[in-house]
This record gives structure tokens, sequence and C-alpha cells, in this order.
């Protein structure tokens, strides 16, 4: 089932609310007959009503809370409720606005905003300081990519180990691995990566074969 | 009057199954299955071995007692049966010899030591066994055709002929000793320990070995991972090298026939009871071999001749001709991975059911008698395995236990194709062949095949409702015939109702 559902908020002047959501969160006004304060933004949709004035929270996923935090401020009817909190895994604050409506403004923190090295999904023994400096390499790979690099990297390197006859994953091999899987607009940044994680990457990339 | 009691007991255990079936909440499910435990149990022979089929292969159900903790008999009654074998004293071979901890279905296992140190388990026969296991086959014999079994044309006798065969090679421990002797010889795997036997002083009722040290599978899930993963390569490579290269299986995977033990160098799993071993043809091996390599895309083959080249019923399968090729991926997933195969995320029997539906029965019906029991040293591997709680890849670990050249033999092995393949032809126009039969208004049964199954209706027909057909002159054979001389289009085949009971076919 999929459905696209719009939100309805009771306001005593929709017309200055919609202009809050226009001005402000960057709504526009869609203009259907029948329907003057329907706005939306892309990802919702907003119905407003004239009525007795209700609250409405709304969480607005950010990158940046603090930066998002600062330009909602310049607006006079935005006060801050609630300041820039960070908790194990999301920075959050909360805002105030006009027309019973209030912000959170949320984060939730990745990998490389809590520095952490996650854990392979690995079914395989890996020698210890292999398993790290693999979980450090994997940093070079975007995040949006990272967990299936994660995932092709253990498996490649896994299969092909018991393929050779162990059930321990060596450097060697997950290294031989991870240029495999890496692509080559990518090898000269692996290349760098491995030497500074102290493996000497010559042993596994040849240098010169590398495009520019 | 021992048979009687014996036919008693086994009311009794249908009457507990079906209180398993029936149970509407855990708690009687549970009492119900430790009641048929211990019935079974009490019964030994057949119902036991039964009762360890139903136990599977975890080490840890209310049937588990049936491998572990059945009453034995006392030594004072096994010593006069060793006496009487050996022809001479029990002190003439044996230092001592202790009270037995446990029974099995049929003999029980006494640990003792020879007179030239040597530690050893002594496998001894109940002496009435025999007798009452054959009197339990009779009553097997008796079992009628009903249920799935008639419904889906199950061959009944090849199962019963199959189950005979097999209980008269485990009533023989000359037999088993052979076996597992040919077994240790052939089947060279890292990590493996097979018993040495006792040739001289063992018999056709009792089989001396050598006595191993181990825990069972439980007890290694606190084990190291390495470990683990080494129990389970080795259990894998058992199986792999068994089956494809020695065509000697282990057919009888349960708990109680598999003790690890952890060492130095690498754990070791010693494999005991040889009394149900599956013998598998050199032919079947390497078409197994062939189809898993068609899977994987690395040699051409049709699946329904590699089914056919494996003991299948070349007509039952044409009739699902076109669900094969999906199944085939479901049943030999684990082998087709680039990956270490995860178990826990592989559901078989669901993924069967949404490709079959109901003709995973059919499919079952079509399969040989004897690939029960290679199915049950699967399920016994994949039990093993999750235990153990280790994933590993399966291919590397299969060509690994294979000579080199077994490969490439597979792949160019020829399956001849079967008279009735009819792959290539397309039928545009039709798909199905519906079989309706109701009983007195209720729908009973309502079948669903490749339209292609029309040509066959003779296998697809109950034999009950043919005779009952054939007695207003409509006669399937010539049904199927003429569809074959004629070719397929949509018709209805049959429609009638005979005293209540309406049958009806058609193609669309």
């Amino acid at each position: 089932m999929h459905y696209v559902i719009s939100l309805e908020h009771q306001v005593k002047n929709p017309e200055l609310a919609a202009q809050f959501f226009i001005d402000t969160l960057g709504f526009y006004q869609t203009g259907k007959d029948g329907y003057p304060f329907f706005l939306e933004n892309g990802s919702l949709s907003v119905n407003l009503v004239q009525g007795e004035s209700h609250d409405l929270t709304l969480t607005l996923q950010c990158s940046d809370v603090e930066k998002d935090c600062l330009v909602l401020l310049k607006d006079p009817d935005v006060h801050l409720l609630q300041e820039i909190t960070q908790t194990d895994h999301r920075i959050h604050c909360a805002l105030q606005c006009n027309h019973g409506i209030r912000l959170i403004l949320n984060k939730i923190l990745n990998e490389d905003d809590l520095d952490i090295l996650l854990p392979l999904p690995s079914s395989l023994a890996w020698d210890e300081k292999t398993d790290l400096n693999i979980r450090r390499i994997l940093r070079m790979v975007p995040l949006g990519f990272r967990k299936s690099a994660r995932q092709r990297i253990t498996d490649k390197a896994e299969y092909d180990s018991v393929e050779q006859g162990s059930l321990m994953v060596n450097e060697s091999l997950a290294m031989q691995t991870m240029v495999a899987i890496t692509p080559a607009f990518q090898i000269r940044a692996l290349m760098e990566v491995m030497n500074d994680e102290g493996i000497d990457s010559s042993l596994y990339i040849d240098a010169s074969s590398i495009e520019d | 009057m021992k048979t009687l009691l014996r036919l008693i007991r086994w009311v009794r255990i249908f009457v507990a199954i079906r209180r398993i079936r029936k149970a509407t909440s855990a708690q009687t499910e549970k009492t119900a299955k430790q009641t048929l435990s211990k019935l079974m149990a009490a019964n030994r022979g057949i119902s036991m071995k039964v009762g360890q089929v139903m136990a599977g292969m975890e080490d840890s159900n209310d049937f588990v007692n049936l491998t572990s903790s059945i009453e034995p008999w006392p030594l004072k009654h096994i010593i006069p049966l060793l006496e009487s074998h050996w022809q001479t004293s029990i002190d003439t071979h044996l230092i001592h010899i202790e009270e037995s901890q446990a029974a099995a279905s049929l003999g029980q296992v006494h640990l003792a030591q020879l007179q030239d140190k040597q530690y050893v388990a002594i496998k001894v026969q109940y002496p009435d066994i025999a007798k009452a296991m054959h009197s339990e086959i009779s009553m097997i014999n008796l079992m009628p055709s009903v249920g799935p079994v008639k419904k889906w044309g199950f061959d009944l006798d090849a199962y019963k002929n199959n189950l005979h065969e097999n209980m008269q090679r485990e009533l023989n421990y000359d037999i088993e000793m052979q076996h597992q002797i040919t077994f240790a010889s052939k089947c060279q795997v890292e990590g493996l320990h097979i018993p040495k036997v006792y040739p001289l002083l063992s018999g056709k009722n009792i089989l001396v070995q050598e006595r191993v040290e181990g825990v069972r599978l439980q007890a290694t899930t606190s084990w190291s991972l390495m470990e683990r993963l080494q129990l389970g390569r080795t259990l894998m490579s058992t199986l792999f090298q068994s089956l494809f290269s020695t065509g000697l299986v282990h057919g009888d995977p349960h708990p109680g026939n598999l003790l690890y033990q952890r060492t130095k160098s690498q754990p070791i799993v010693h494999l005991l009871d040889y009394g149900c071993v599956i013998k598998v043809k050199q032919e079947r091996r390497l078409a197994l071999l062939k189809l898993i390599l068609s899977l994987r895309g690395e040699c051409q083959q049709s699946i329904l001749d590699a089914f056919v080249a494996l003991g299948f019923n070349e007509k039952k399968l044409i009739c699902i001709q076109s669900q094969l090729s999906p199944l085939a991926f479901v049943l030999f997933q684990p082998f087709l991975e680039k990956k270490a195969c995860q178990l826990q995320d592989w559901h078989p029997a669901q993924e069967i059911e949404s490709v079959l539906g109901e003709q995973k029965w059919w499919f079952r019906a079509a399969g040989p008698a004897d690939l029960f029991l290679l199915m049950r040293a699967f399920q016994g591997l994949i039990q093993q395995l999750k235990t153990l709680n280790v994933q590993l890849p399966w291919w590397p670990l299969l060509t690994q236990s294979l000579p080199k050249e077994m490969i490439s033999q597979a792949a160019y092995l020829d399956i001849p194709t079967v008279a009735h393949n009819l792959e290539n032809e397309t039928y545009e126009n039709v798909r199905y062949l519906k079989v309706k039969i109701e009983k007195e208004g209720a729908e009973k049964q309502h079948f669903s095949f490749d339209a292609i199954a029309a040509l066959h209706l003779e296998i697809l027909i109950p034999e009950h409702v043919a005779t009952e057909l054939k007695k207003t002159h409509i006669d399937i054979v010539s049904i199927s015939t003429k569809l074959r001389q004629q070719g397929l289009e949509k018709k209805i085949l049959f429609d009638l109702t005979i005293k209540n009971n309406h049958y009806c076919a058609w193609v669309e």
C-alpha cells in the first residue's frame, strides 16, 4: 500500500501561517482550487485551515543543526526552546514559532560524526590488525557507498580465503581484495590511504599502471 | 503376545502424535512430545529409530532423550552374549567392562579395556531385537496408502522396501563394520576421525571399536570461533567428500552419532555408527554435480534431465517442468553463493512452498525413495552448522573435497535426454492443466499443473478416480493420446458427476 499523506493544521490566521511556511521553511503553495492554503515542499504536504490554533511539532532532519538553527533564529517569530544537545546517536535542538508550530532540528550521527569504525560483517576469523586496517581504509569510501563496500570486501575476502584453504583472512588477501573491489579512479587514493596506514601498497598496486 | 503388545504401543504412539498435531498450547505440545518420546524409547526398535528422526538434528529438544537417557540392560545380561560370541570368558579379552550408560535403538554400548590396554566401546545388539524388528516391519507393510501418500501417488512400496533394506543392514553389525572400515579408508578429511574397529572381536551382533572421547554438539557452542569454523569445515567436507567422491554417505547424523574433541592442533569430529550408510552410484553423483555446475552457469544442462538422472520420476516431473528451474535455485542456493552462506537467512521450506505450493508433494512423490536419507544427511549438516553458529562458503569447500578431475568429468557428463522432455516446445495459447475433484459439493482436490501435464493424465489422475471415469467410458489414457496427436488447446477434457462426486479437468 502506498498513500500520499498530507497534514492538516488548524491555525487562527492561515494566511500568515502560510507565509511563515513559505518564507522560513521553504514551502510553496500548490494553488489547488478550494484549498488556498495547501502547501508542500516535496516531502511533506500541509493543509492550513482556519480554526482554534493547535500545536504542531515538525522534525527537520538537518546535516548541520547549529548552522540551520542560526538561520531559523534570524526570523523574529522563531525562538529557541531547547539548546543544541548531543546524545549518543543524535544532535538536536527545539525552536518555538508562531501559529502553534514547534520545530525539532535533528541530526542522526553517522560513523564519521561519531568517529567510530563499524565492524565488518564477517563470518570467518580475521587477523586482528588486518581487520582494523580494512575498517580504517574503508573510511575513504564515501559514506553513501560504505555499507555496501564493507559487505563486498568481507564477502569476497572470506570466499577467496576459503578457496585458498584458510579460515583466517590475512592482510595480504584482504588488501588484494580491497584493490580488486576499488574502482579504477579511486586506486590512487587507496594507495595513499594504504601507505598512511603503514601498509606497503606497492605489494598490491602497481603505481605505474595507474591512470592520471 | 509380544507382537500384540508392540502393536498396542504403536497405537499409543500414533495417539500421542495426534495429540502433538492437535495441541493448542505450547505446554500441551511439550507434554505430548515428552510422552511420545518415552513411548518410543520403551518400544526400542523401529519406533525409537522414528523417534531419532523426529528428534532431528537439534541437540536440545524433547526427543533428545531418545539418544541419551533410555534405561539400558544391566551388564549381567550382556556378559553371556559376549562370552557366547567369543566362545570364551570375557576375561580372555577384557581387563574390565563398564555398565552401559545409554541404550540405543537396536543395542547398547559398553566401555571396556582390552587385554592389550586399548580402550574400546563394545556395541551389543539386543538378543530379541531382530525378531521384534521383523514383526514391526510386517506391521509397516500393512500401512495403508492414505493422505498425501495416496493423493500425490507416492511410491509407498519403494519407501517400504527402502526401510526394510535399511533395517536389515542395521541389524547386521558385520555390514556396519565393513562400512566403517571402507568409510575410514576412503573418506580422508582433515579433522575427521572414524574409530578403528576390531574385526576379530566383532560379529553380526557385536561391534568392538576404538573408544573415543568427546562432547556433544551443544557443548561446542562456547568454543572459539576458529575452533567452530574448523568443526564446520570438517563436517561439510565429510558430507561433500562422502557424497560426491566416495559415494558412501553416513545417513544417520543425529546428535548422538557425533562427538567433538578439543586437541592442541585442531578440534576433531568423531563420526560414529555406520549402521545406516547410503550408497550413491557414480552416475548419480556426477549428475548432481553437473546440475550444480549448470546452476552456477559453468555448463549447460537441462534441469529436468538432471533430476531424472538423480532418480526422479520423469513423467511426474514433466507436469511441473516450468517450476523446476526456480526450484533448483532454491534447493542448491548454498552452492551458488559467492560468499559465506548465511543459513539463518535461507528458508528452503518456505521458498519451495512459494514456488510449488501444494505441488511440493508432487515433487517429493517424484523423488526416489532413498532421497529421504540423503536429504536427512544435508538436514543434519545444516542443523550442525546452525548450532555451531558458523557460516562458510559451500562451493570452495565442495571443490576442495573432490578429486581435481571430477569437476570436468561432471561438466562433460552426457546426461541422457528424457523421451518426454518438451522444454523447447511452447504452447502459446495454453498454460495450465486444472483438475478439480469435488465430493458431495465440497471441493476435495484442486490441482494446477503445467499444461503439458495433460499429455500424461494417466499419472496425474488418482487410480480410484480413473476407475470411476472408466465406468462412464471416459478413458484418460486415450484423452492424453489424442492430445498428443492433435496438440494442446484450451478445452474441457472431461466434466461429469458420478454419485454426487464431480470430476472435471480442463486446459486453459
